[in-house]
This record gives structure tokens, sequence and C-alpha cells, in this order.
């Protein structure tokens, strides 16, 4: 008895332990005893995913469906939320595959989130059974306590009631997911959360202009996949990307920029106005655009992104996700003038930190060898990152082999014209690891 | 008495422990002890319900992890997380709980989080009857109540 009693544990500490479970093994855990069911039922950090009521359903040719009773998940929702005595909820969790019989609860669950306080709101909602998506009421977005804000699969409000004024200054944290979210209400998001310091865009429709302007505190922004035109079905198709793109963000240390050009076949919709970017303390800038085309990066307005992107960022790390052939020949001239002799942008001093800032090159695996020159030159990186796939290896690291480990320094090096520019780099590489 | 920059623990059975403060501000409690009158950075911090060998325990970790803040070329990432396997593995049940409790109390939030974590995936994948065997909790429910909870919630089982 003794032992028993040795053995116990603090409400408070159970929760912690429960912060490590998924939604079914706290329910499991509940059964332990009295103490256990008590932490789970004073526990402030709800979540529930209906992925946990899916029951297997077996076939006679031993193929598995799995099914639910759409009302069993509900009704067990409902009855903890309404056992659910304490007035504070700190995190407010939902996975769920709606049908139309959810919309109201669910409005109704949100809203008892937000007036018992709730910090973390994380919904993944699936809307595949539903005729049109569900809007979020206007009250979650200007909920005061939140401080991380994810959401996946809906629809934002078109527009506020003009009583709803969104300031909430704890926000640190929000991810869009899959929505559909048009330019004023995000305008709006941004203007009203203006200490965010995580921002993620991931697929989601309707935006075709992100200003992401006045977030002194945002460190971490990623945008991918977005585009103005939605067309509804299993997530959103995007018919164009995005048109204008400010970021302007002085404490941003890491960017993730995806798929913001979006392509559809053989046009490229940079749009007309030239992308703004006053961000001036990136560390780490990824170009991944694996849709564009290369006849687009030529001289037409394409090279500007790229020019742009390098000048206002001075970027430590550079990542290109694009595999570059040895035939596109005007992309890797067009990077060589900028990163090397191009006067135009030899004369602003945002080039010159460029020269010194990269200490890590990444590259993949078929590109020209004159970039990888070209940018050697220019960014005398401390590390060097070479990635291909096992088929193209062949002949790019065979040379690049060469040229790293050749005695014969700048002598036949037929991939740079001027040995003697080589030197300095090579001479400065400190050691090669095969 | 501890020379400067030390502070002297001492546990609920009487035994003193003299540590370097970096290390004794790793827990919360203490930090803030410390902070707000400056007797406690004087004297003798007296730790309310740990015992000596407990106490010893958490100085262990937090020698290593102050001490890995401070320099990390000496006390790698992966020197702490082989110190860290260790340090839980070793446990037996009646230290993990009086850890557990410790390390709340204190407010050592690094370490509750690993210990947290090892009760976790002692307990995931695994039945109610085997958990309560594993931790010795005692089944306080008549089985009408526990009729009662699982009827609750059937989907969890």
């Amino acid at each position: 008895m003794e032992e028993v009693e040795l053995l116990w544990l603090p409400i408070e500490v159970i929760h912690h332990i429960f912060s490590y479970l998924n939604a079914k093994e706290k329910a499991q855990a509940s059964v332990l005893s009295k103490n256990w069911l008590i932490a789970w039922r004073t526990n402030r950090r709800l979540e529930f995913e209906d992925w946990d009521f899916y029951k297997p359903n077996w076939h006679p040719q031993n193929c598995c469906i799995y099914k639910i009773d759409p009302k069993e998940f509900r009704n067990c929702m409902s009855d903890s939320l309404q056992r659910y005595q304490e007035d504070h909820i700190e995190e407010f969790k939902l996975s769920i595959n709606l049908t139309s019989d959810d919309l109201d609860s669910l409005d109704e669950w949100l809203r008892m989130a937000v007036e018992k306080g709730v910090e973390v709101l994380d919904l993944e909602l699936c809307a595949d059974m539903l005729s049109s998506p569900y809007i979020l009421p206007e009250e979650i977005l200007a909920a005061k306590s939140l401080s991380e804000f994810k959401v996946a699969g809906c629809k934002f409000p078109k527009q506020f009631n003009n009583t709803i004024k969104i300031m909430c200054k704890n926000i640190r944290v929000l991810k869009l997911w899959n929505v559909y979210i048009d330019n004023e209400i995000f305008h709006c998001l941004v203007e009203g959360y203006p200490f965010v310091n995580d921002l993620r865009i991931e697929e989601c429709a309707g935006l075709n202009t992100i200003k992401v302007i006045n977030l002194f505190s945002l460190e971490q922004l990623l945008i991918h996949s977005v585009g103005s035109k939605p067309m509804y079905g299993y997530g959103y198709c995007y018919d164009s990307g995005v048109v204008n793109l400010e970021v302007d963000a002085p404490s941003l240390e890491k960017t993730e920029l995806g798929t913001i050009v979006s392509t559809h076949r053989h046009n490229c919709h940079i749009g007309d106005n030239h992308p703004r970017f006053d961000a001036v303390e990136i560390e780490k800038l990824k170009l991944k655009m694996p849709y564009l085309l290369f006849s687009t990066w030529t001289e037409d307005r394409t090279n500007n992104l790229v020019d742009c992107l390098l000048l206002a960022c001075h970027p430590k790390t550079l990542v290109m996700h694009r595999n570059i052939n040895e035939g596109d020949d005007n992309f890797i001239k067009h990077l060589l003038k900028i990163l090397t002799t191009a006067e135009r942008i030899r004369n602003r001093d945002s080039f010159k930190s460029l020269d010194h800032d990269v200490d890590r090159l990444k590259f993949p695996g078929n590109c020209s060898n004159n970039l990888v020159d070209g940018l050697f030159l220019a960014c005398r990186p401390k590390t060097l990152v070479l990635r291909w796939r096992m088929d193209i290896r062949g002949y790019f690291i065979e040379d690049m082999f060469k040229i790293l480990t050749a005695e014969r320094r700048g002598n036949n090096v037929d991939s740079c014209k001027s040995p003697h520019i080589i030197k300095p780099w090579k001479d400065d590489l400190k050691g090669v690891d095969n | 008495m501890a020379s400067k920059g030390n502070l002297t623990l001492k546990s609920c059975n009487g035994k003193e422990f003299i540590v370097e403060e970096k290390v004794a501000v790793m827990s919360t409690t203490i930090k803030n002890m410390v902070d707000v009158d400056d007797s406690f950075a004087q004297g003798v911090i007296p730790i309310i319900g740990v015992d000596g060998k407990i106490l010893a325990k958490l100085i262990e970790y937090c020698k290593e992890h102050a001490e890995a803040d401070e320099d990390e070329e000496v006390k790698s990432e992966e020197y702490l997380k082989k110190f860290d396997e260790k340090f839980v593995d070793e446990l037996n049940l009646n230290d993990l709980y009086d850890l557990l409790k410790a390390s709340n109390y204190l407010e050592i939030t690094k370490l509750l989080n690993l210990l947290c974590q090892k009760v976790a995936s002692m307990i995931k994948g695994k039945k109610p009857e085997e958990i309560r065997r594993i931790f010795n909790i005692k089944n306080d429910f008549t089985p009408e109540e526990e009729e009662e909870i699982n009827r609750q919630n059937p989907w969890a089982f």
C-alpha cells in the first residue's frame, strides 16, 4: 500500500506527459486510475481526430476499408466538451472530415474555444464531402488570446462585419494551408497580427497580391504554391500565380519561396509590377521554382525577380532547386552577369555584401560548369553541398573532382576561360570530401 | 559557506551540496529565489521534499547541461543526447517518479521534458493493465466506474 502512495504524480506532471501522447493514447491512459482520469478531464490541451474513429472493415479478398460512423465521433466530442469544466483552453486541435451536419456544431465548438481564451488553434479540416467549403467565423480571426493559429482546408470570409476589428498582438505563428483567402482579408490579417514571427502560406487560392509588410518580428516566411484563381476539388489549382509580392521584414532569418511564380503551361505570370523586396537580413534564400519554363528565363521580367532576390536579400545560403541543363545558357549567362561583372549591379552597394556573405552553396546535380565557376568566383563559399541523382552523376561530378583535386592548377580547366581567376577560390579550399 | 559564484543546496534529509550558480539556476525556481532575495545566494538554499540521492541526480544532470550551454565544442549536441539517454535508462521506477516530481517543483524544464517523454514512450502502444503493472499504478476505480468510463470512450479501446 505504501508503494502505491509513493508512486503518485501531480496532475500537472501528467498533463506534461500527455503533451507527448496523441488523442487516443491520452484517452487510454485516462482509465489507469482516478488521478489519471482527473488529469485527462482537466487537460487544457484538447485534441480531437476523427481518424481515431475509423474502423477497419475487412473484405473477402483481404482488402480493408476503413469506415467511420460520423455520429460516434461528434457525440464523443460534444460529450467531452460538455464535461470540460475548466474556464480556460490552452490548445484546441481538431482534425475532421466535415459533413454538412457538422457545420453548425463546428461554429459552436470554435466559439467555445475562443470564449475560453484558446491560445493555440489548430484546425485541419477536410471539405471533400461538402458542396462548398466551410467558412471560418469572423470572430475566430479576431480572437485576442490566440498565439498560434494554424488552419487548413477552409475558406476565409470575404469581408468583415464593420464591428469586428482585428488586432491580435499575441499571435506569433500563422499557418495557412490549402485555404481560400482573398487579398483584402490577407492584408487585414497582416495588419492585425503585427508580431507574427513565423508565417506560412501554402497551397492557398484567392491570393495574388501578397504584401508582407510592417511585420517587424517576422523571422520565418514560407510562401509556396499560391495563386489567384481557385478551382474547387481536391485542394485548389492555381491558374495564375502571385502578381505582386512585397516583403519588408527587417528581422527575417529564413525564407522559402516556392512556386509563387506559378505558370500555366507556357505562360509565366510574373505580372507587370516587379516584385519588390525590402528584406535586408535574410540568411537563407531558397529559389524553388520547378514549374518555371526555361524559355521565360531569358530577357524578360523573370530575370528581374532573380536580381531582386539576390540584391535585396544578401543570402548567406543559396539553394537552387532548379535543374539547369547544359543547354540553358541564357539563364546561366545571366546569373554570371549578376554575380560577377554586370555594371549596373557592380555600382550598387548591395552586391558587395553578396560577395562575401555566402558561406554555403548547394547545387542540384546537373548544372553547368560555367555556372559553378561563376558562382564560386562571386561567392567563395566556405561549404559546398552537391546533390545529384545517381543516374546523372556522370560528367559533372567527375569534372568537379578533376577541378578540385588537380595538381595542375588552372591548366587545362576547360570549364573556365581564365584560369588565373580560378586560383583564388581553389586556394581558399581547405579540403575535398569524396 | 559557499564561495562567490557558488550556491549551497540542502536536501530534505540534511545533505548539503555546493554547486556553481550557473548549474543551480537551471532550475527556474532556484533562479527566482536567488534573483528576488540576495540572502539565498549567500546562505543555504533548502530544497524541500527532495532527498540527497535525488538532489545528487538533479545536480549531475544540470551540471552536464549547464556546461554544454556554455561550451558547445566540448559537449556537443550528440554527446548530450547520449548522456540524456543513459541518464533516463539507468533510472529505476522510484527514482523516475521522484525526479519527475522534483523537476516539476524546481522547474527544470529540460529534464521534465526528457522524463515525460520517457514515460510517454513507455505508455505508447500498451494496454492499461500493462501500463499499471509497469508504473505500479493502483486501479482505484470500482468495476461500475470502470465500465462507465469505458462506455464513454469506446473508440479508444
